[in-house]
């Protein structure tokens, strides 16, 4: 029996396993836990079966009673909206955590404890 | 080992004064992180003999404890304890916690639940469970009590730990950094005082959803 896979179903899960391994290459150097990394593998595993097995998601449809195409691509305009608000939030928050970092700096100096290796003036002393 | 605590502040004149010198008799040094406030508070730090640090804007408790433990480090201390200013912290309970340190852990948590009997208000302790709920989803760590601010760190633990974030997630963030490095963590039973003062400050349950939303988010897509 010859199976036929579209390119669709199997480009997806390639880039699925790539994901999970750069998740766990993450995990070795320990940039995420190994529970992120768990839970990343479940996401991108749901992402590849998905991929794979189209028809899972039947239930999901009626499921949300998202059958016609209008609703399908309306689903998908709110989900592409999530994630660019959700990516500005992300970029607020880098744009903060610079700001807390300047603002450190600046107390800490102030204070009178420079750097971060011990070249304070008291541990000059 | 060198000893310090760090006592990160919003305007609480009223109550720093006495939390120094709660904690002054059981390290070398207090270490005050006075975060963008209006009131006294740095003042009256100063007149009790701590160490001041200034943020000159508000950036949150937990931007204002890492600047804290950042300066610990810097100072050579080996150990940091974190104490909450409002007074709601057991501070003879700091030699409990260095305790637990010595016994091998690297971080260890006050547990404010751990007592036969406890002032804690039922919703207090609901909210806890949902912020004990939420750190174990992003961490894969359960605790009871990860939303307490006493807490101490050993000296690995010291040397390692780098919060990102500011506001009042970071107690999940520091449970993540424990899961990070594989540290050895202690729950230790501490006594707290609740009063309408420490209950107006703490989290509204309108900023324990964001603060959660924020954690979960950041940790699956960091």
């Amino acid at each position: 029996m010859i199976i036929e896979f579209t390119p669709y179903q199997i480009i997806v899960p390639i880039f699925s396993i790539i994901m999970v391994a750069y998740a766990w290459s993450l995990v070795g150097r320990q940039r995420k836990t190994i529970w992120e990394g768990m839970l990343w593998t479940v996401f991108w595993l749901g992402i590849a079966y998905v991929a794979f097995q189209p028809n899972s998601l039947q239930y999901l449809s009626s499921l949300t009673g998202i059958k016609k195409h209008e609703n399908a691509a309306t689903f998908t305009a709110i989900v592409i909206l999530f994630f660019t608000v959700f990516y500005m939030v992300i970029r607020i928050e880098a744009l903060e955590q610079r700001l807390t970092r300047v603002v450190r700096d600046k107390a800490l100096k102030e204070a009178g404890i420079h750097g971060k290796n011990g070249d304070s003036e008291e541990c000059k002393m | 080992m060198r000893t310090c605590a760090i006592i990160p502040a919003y305007n609480e004149a009223t109550r720093i004064g006495a939390v120094i010198r709660g904690a002054r008799q059981y390290v070398d040094e207090v270490i005050v992180v006075i975060d963008g406030s209006t009131d006294d508070s740095a003042a009256v730090a100063r007149t009790e003999g701590a160490r001041v640090i200034v943020h000159p804007e508000n950036c949150g408790a937990g931007a204002a404890t890492m600047t804290g433990l950042e300066a610990a480090r810097t100072l050579g201390y080996e150990i940091a304890i974190t104490v909450d200013a409002d007074g709601q912290h057991a501070t003879a309970d700091i030699p409990k916690l260095i305790a637990a340190l010595s016994a091998g852990a690297d971080l260890a948590i006050a547990n404010r639940f751990g007592g036969k009997k406890t002032s804690i208000p039922f919703i207090r302790r609901i909210f806890n469970g949902i912020g004990n709920a939420v750190t174990f989803f992003a961490t894969g760590i359960w605790l009871p009590d990860t939303q307490c601010g006493f807490k101490a760190f050993g000296p690995r633990a010291l040397r390692q730990v780098d919060l990102r974030m500011s506001g009042f997630e970071f107690c999940t963030e520091i449970i993540r950094e424990a899961a990070r490095f594989r540290w050895n963590v202690t729950s230790v039973p501490s006594r707290v005082v609740y009063s309408e003062y420490t209950l107006a400050k703490g989290q509204s349950f309108a900023s324990g959803i964001h603060t959660a939303a924020k954690i979960l988010l950041r940790s699956f897509l960091r």
